[in-house]
């Protein structure tokens, strides 16, 4: 996965040079969501905090 | 007024997000550190903030950048930086409570995690400063060159390292062992 949204980040520095900006937005939010996701799947454990 | 100085801003940006980026690959390779699943999503969100800059540079080899494109650049850098700063902060509370010593050896005295909270918050100050003065900065008739491509290639071969690296940490696992202590591509060769 991690792999995955590397490549996908290149991509979208790649789209940037068809000069379309649909193009890199999508790309874009769709590296975002992925990267959000991953998150969401390695922020499993409760934090031990105590205030 | 061609507003150069907002456009090598830009190239800035980029730079001071490589060295970053390039400085982990040396606490990885160089110290024998293994990046935990937090760090590698950190190095995302510090690319991620490097497309907002990569966005007005290239827009620029078309010629004058349109206030909509500055915007657009600047607006990616901030999305990211807060996703980046999200997950930073994350990894602090999780290390913060006495007597953890924190994940990785300190750099000058800090994390690398609190070091990416840091660079996180100066991305979206800047990107502030870049919006504010857009009428200053958004450049006009900049020279786009090799300097150009030389830090879009630089910021292509860091992203492309990344995505080398952690295949090799990952291996053909779909995610990362929370606390990562081999290459696990490199294992499953070795079989």
């Amino acid at each position: 996965m991690d792999t995955i949204i590397f490549v996908l980040i290149f991509f979208t520095l790649l789209a940037m040079g068809t000069g379309r900006r649909w193009l890199v937005l999508t790309l874009y939010f769709v590296s975002l969501a992925a990267t959000l996701l991953l998150f969401n799947h390695h922020a499993t454990s409760q934090l031990d905090l105590n205030f | 007024m061609s507003n150069r100085l907002g456009f090598w801003a830009a190239h800035l940006n980029i730079l001071v997000l490589c060295g970053v980026l390039i400085g982990a690959f040396v606490v990885q390779f160089g110290q024998g550190e293994f990046p935990c699943p937090l760090c590698i999503l950190q190095r995302m969100a510090m690319m991620l903030c490097a497309l907002g800059p990569a966005y007005v540079i290239m827009k620029a080899r078309e010629g004058e950048v349109k206030t909509s494109d500055f915007a657009t650049g600047y607006g990616i850098a901030v999305i990211s930086a807060i996703a980046g700063a999200s997950i930073s902060i994350r990894q602090i509370l999780l290390h913060i409570v006495p007597p953890d010593p924190g994940y990785g050896d300190p750099v000058l005295g800090l994390h690398l995690y609190t070091w990416a909270l840091l660079v996180f918050v100066a991305e979206i100050l800047a990107a502030g400063v870049n919006l504010a003065f857009a009428r200053e900065l958004e450049p006009r008739k900049a020279g786009f060159g090799w300097p150009s491509w030389l830090v879009l290639g630089l910021f292509g071969a860091v992203i492309l390292a990344n995505a080398v690296a952690v295949f090799a940490l990952e291996g053909l696992h779909w995610t990362l062992p929370d606390d990562p202590n081999s290459y696990r591509l490199f294992d499953l060769l070795r079989g």
